[in-house]
């Protein structure tokens, strides 16, 4: 089968590094490439073999491609992984018939047959599970990250039973490659409780800013959202999905100050600002600026995976703000309900128009052309890119 | 030789490309064949005795005014206000018509043995001035004498110590303004009126007034209502003033006005080609255009715009009436009219102009996107008498490059007004029932506004409210070379050449449109008949 597998090559991962990624010529040097290998093994009768329809490229792919990924995470994969964890696809049910499915990637002790679980596993917490090392298979915190499953950049992977959430007739393929990145801004929007009664910020209008902001219109329908979005069709699309007023580029520091009728003491530090902020791109800079526009007091929630940061933290201190990840997804408590936050993602799913974040989709030939298109996808007025491999013919195709 | 009046040229193909400012440069565009060309009347001659001139009004005031010196005794309490720098534009070669005036009246202040003198900049909700904005309005010597005594103040519309309540007009305008200068013995007003808009009751009940008093005139309805706002008697922006100016006067404010009127002669010898019609021009003046513009189109903005804000401009005194407020501005009203009024038979379905790189709230500062519509829209649009120079749905063509930049010290409140104001709608009803009360009230505009050099938090509100008539009145406005995306925001249209900008006009006036362009510098105002 076709994979695009990534392997542990110091020098490729170096140059990689060195060079950076830019354009698409570059990607050439990246230890990822395209092979042809034989499908895993199942490692157990809990298992059967996933079909991916269409696979997006998430920011931390492209993280990892480009070598740009945490080193903390280095004991969490295990190499050569093939990358590719929001998914679309296929698998055969017991009763004979095809069964579209969207993975759940997370390979925590329920997957890995750990047993006794963990105790956050052991409470439906399994975004919180660490031991993401032991079991029947090799370590790896997400199927895409993990040698002995494969990933969605392929033809073919295998996915424990628990993995498999079967997806409703209403969504589209197009709807449910985007069900996995939905489900983690929904976690995000659930982690602030049901009491919201401060304005909101969102930072950066990809595709996991632009999903927090849709899910945190759908949890809490009077949000004040404000949306820091850079391009003209991240702001309409921010529009689109819920977000009350648009701030575009530095004037998210302005609106900090007007949204509480206070004072600027310089052009980025307003004396009072948003109670909460998402920062959905988890760079130094954003995550500096989510502090810097925060109010005293307010909570900083990191949804998008950070880098390796550099960051003045004296706003947190001085203004006692509370800094927060929200990972992956488990079980949400709505209004008293014990729900998956998959189930959630995919109830609230149904009545949003996800599919419209799906820019454009290659085929796993082409994943070059894709993943230039994926790292420039804001300038290239895209959102979401995605390997489609229902597809045989070669030029890319457009959603919208 | 006398000055020549007002001219209107009819184009033809004869004619050379007409003079269109363009913010800090120039464009020359050809206008179609059957177009009119408004061209000002030259410069007035000016007064031969310019101090003379001064004293003669002070001493021989008109209406039931007394002379100035009768006015004055030891133990009073005079207090002096003055226009702020928004006026005139340029600013005038030194000394400025206010420093001659003040000087003189200090002087006859001095000779009675008046000691308690206070100087008040009529700022109303303009920002502050600098020291050296200051020093050119009033010269070195009363700056030191005044302003190390403390006696040299700005007046400070958000501090209610030195606010006094008078009463409410018969329409139920509140009106409140300077505490000092109400409480005063005798209050002397030193104006200059660039346009007819200017002086009379304005100056007082405007230049030294509250928001809580400026909001009953400086809202849609009346802006709407003033057709136009620079004449008087047809302006309920003045009629409201005027109501003010006689509460403030029954409320018993003794108020001396001195009231004075300029030429034309706008620019320094430089640039003598914009004093000029174009076919007119000799080599002086095609080298000076083709040198200002070559250089200026080769400069970055910021620095173009310092280069021609240092411009001080040769103004020269045609009038100095003193006395009552209403019978010294009739007289000022006529020298007015005498220097830039320009009759004009029927009105256009094409209006063009072009806009330059500074309005009054722009002195040494950026001319925002919100100046530029103020400009085009309010001051250039309303200089009129008797009806609009565009018809009703006609279109309005402005030359200006319209650039997304502010001044962050000087329009901090601009810059929201704009980022989110604008964003949601540019309806000025919506605008003014929506946010007027925020930006008015916010507690940071109005601390820099009162401790900084900024407008106040709601003056990028009266900008909008100021093109109000006009953008009743079109069908359309067209920015010529303003960036698309700056003119969109503002819900305009953006034209890359004057051909495409015509085009498109076509579509809101129909084809074979008259076509009327409004040549400045110097300023007119268009009696239409």
């Amino acid at each position: 089968m076709k994979a695009l597998i990534y392997e542990r090559n110091v020098a490729r991962f170096a140059a990689t590094k060195l060079l950076g990624l830019a354009a698409r010529p570059k990607i050439s040097i990246s230890p990822l490439r395209l092979v042809d290998i034989d499908p895993p093994e199942l490692p157990g009768s809990d298992w059967i073999r996933f079909y991916p329809k269409l696979s997006g490229i998430c920011g931390s792919d492209l993280a990892t491609i480009t070598s740009n990924s945490s080193r903390y995470l280095e004991d969490f994969v295990s190499f050569p992984f093939v990358l590719g964890h929001e998914m679309v696809g296929e698998y055969l049910s017991p009763d004979g018939l095809m069964k579209r499915a969207v993975l759940i990637p997370s390979l925590t002790c329920e997957v890995r047959g750990t047993t006794p679980k963990c105790r956050f596993c052991e409470v439906g917490q399994p975004q919180r599970c660490q031991l993401l090392h032991l079991g029947s298979i090799a370590p790896g915190l997400q199927t895409g990250f993990c040698k002995g499953t494969s990933g969605g950049w392929s033809q073919e992977l295998i996915a424990h039973k628990s993995q498999l959430y079967d997806i409703p007739d209403a969504l589209s393929d197009e709807d449910a490659v985007l069900l996995e990145p939905f489900a983690c801004a929904v976690h995000a929007a659930m982690s602030i409780g049901d009491n919201l009664n401060t304005q909101v910020a969102v930072i950066g209008s990809g595709t996991l800013g632009l999903l927090t902001i849709a899910a945190l219109r759908a949890l809490h329908p009077n949000a004040e959202i404000f949306a820091a979005a850079k391009y003209e069709h991240q702001k309409q699309m921010a529009m689109l999905l819920g977000a009350t007023t648009l701030a575009p580029g530095d004037n998210l520091y302005r609106q900090a100050r007007t949204i509480r009728g206070s004072q600027m003491i310089a052009a980025d530090k307003p004396a009072d600002g948003f109670g909460i902020i998402f920062d959905a791109v988890g760079s130094s800079a954003t995550i500096e600026q989510a502090l810097r526009v925060a109010a005293p007091g307010a909570d900083v929630i990191l949804v998008g995976m950070p880098k390796d940061s550099r960051i003045d933290l004296t706003p947190l201190w001085m203004k006692e703000i509370s800094i927060k990840g929200t990972y992956a997804y488990g079980t949400e408590d709505l209004e008293g309900e014990r729900i998956t936050t998959f189930e959630l993602a995919a109830r609230l799913a149904q009545k949003l128009p996800l599919s419209k974040l799906l820019s454009a989709t290659y085929r796993l030939d082409d994943y070059e052309m894709a993943i230039d298109h994926a790292l420039n996808s804001g300038k290239r007025g895209a959102v979401k890119i995605a390997f489609d491999m229902r597809k045989s013919h070669k030029r890319e195709s457009w959603s919208r | 030789m006398s000055p020549r009046p007002g001219f209107i040229l009819d184009v033809d193909k004869s004619t050379p490309p007409s003079l269109f400012w363009h913010g800090e440069g120039f464009r020359l565009e050809k206008l179609p064949v059957g177009s009119r060309v408004i061209y000002p009347p030259e410069a007035l001659d000016p007064l031969k005795d310019p101090l003379g001139t001064i004293a003669q009004a002070l001493e021989h005031p008109v209406g039931d005014s007394s002379p100035l010196s009768s006015l004055l005794f030891a133990d009073m309490r005079l207090t002096i206000a003055f226009d702020d720098l928004s006026l005139p534009l340029p600013s005038m070669q030194s000394p400025d018509i206010r420093q001659m005036v003040i000087e003189q009246i200090l002087d006859l202040a001095a000779a009675k043995g008046v000691d308690d003198v206070v100087l008040v900049a009529a700022l109303a909700l303009h920002r502050r001035m600098t020291e050296s904005e200051l020093r050119h309005i009033l010269g070195d010597r009363i700056f030191d004498s005044f302003n190390k005594m403390g006696r040299l103040t700005q007046h400070d519309a958000e501090d209610p110590s030195n606010l006094i309540h008078l009463g409410l007009t018969d329409k139920g305008e509140d009106v409140e303004i300077n505490k000092r200068a109400a409480t005063s013995d005798l209050l002397v007003y030193v104006n200059v009126n660039l346009v007819s808009m200017d002086g009379g009751h304005k100056s007082v009940a405007t230049g030294l007034a509250s928001y809580k008093s400026l909001r009953h005139h400086h809202n849609v309805k009346t802006m709407v209502h003033s057709k136009s706002f620079m004449d008087r008697h047809n302006s309920q922006l003045h009629s409201s003033n005027w109501r003010m100016g006689r509460l403030i006067k029954e409320a018993g404010v003794k108020i001396f006005q001195v009231e004075t009127t300029l030429n034309t002669n706008t620019f320094p010898d430089s640039f003598s080609f914009l004093q000029k019609r174009e076919w007119e021009w000799n080599l002086k003046d095609r080298t000076g255009f083709i040198a200002a513009s070559t250089a200026l189109g080769k400069t970055p903005p910021w620095l173009s715009r310092k280069i021609l804000h240092s411009i001080r401009s040769p103004y020269q005194l045609t009038g100095v009436t003193a006395g009552e407020v209403e019978a010294v501005h009739d007289i000022t009203i006529e020298n007015i009219y005498k220097q830039q009024l320009v009759e004009v038979r029927g009105q256009t379905d094409i209006l063009t102009m072009g806009l330059p790189y500074i309005g009054p709230y722009n002195v040494n500062s950026i001319m925002n996107p919100i100046l530029v519509y103020c400009l085009g829209l309010g001051y250039f649009f309303n200089m009129y008498k008797g009806m609009p120079l565009v018809r009703k749905g006609g279109v309005l063509i402005l030359s200006h490059p319209t650039r997304r930049e502010f001044d962050p010290t000087f329009h901090p409140s601009y810059i929201d007004f704009f980022d989110n104001v604008l964003a949601d709608t540019t309806d000025p009803l919506e605008i003014e029932s929506k946010y007027e009360s925020a930006f008015a009230t916010d507690p940071w505009y109005i601390h820099l506004y009162k401790t900084g050099h900024a407008y106040h938090g709601v003056h990028p509100f009266y900008m909008w409210y100021w093109g109000a008539h006009a953008l009743d009145h079109l069908g359309a406005v067209i920015i010529l070379g303003g960036d698309p995306k700056t003119v969109h925001r503002l819900g305009f249209m953006s034209a890359s050449t004057m051909s495409d900008a015509l085009e498109m006009a076509q579509s809101f006036v129909g084809p074979d449109p008259s076509l009327t362009h409004l040549h400045s510098p110097p300023l007119l105002m268009a009696d239409v008949k």
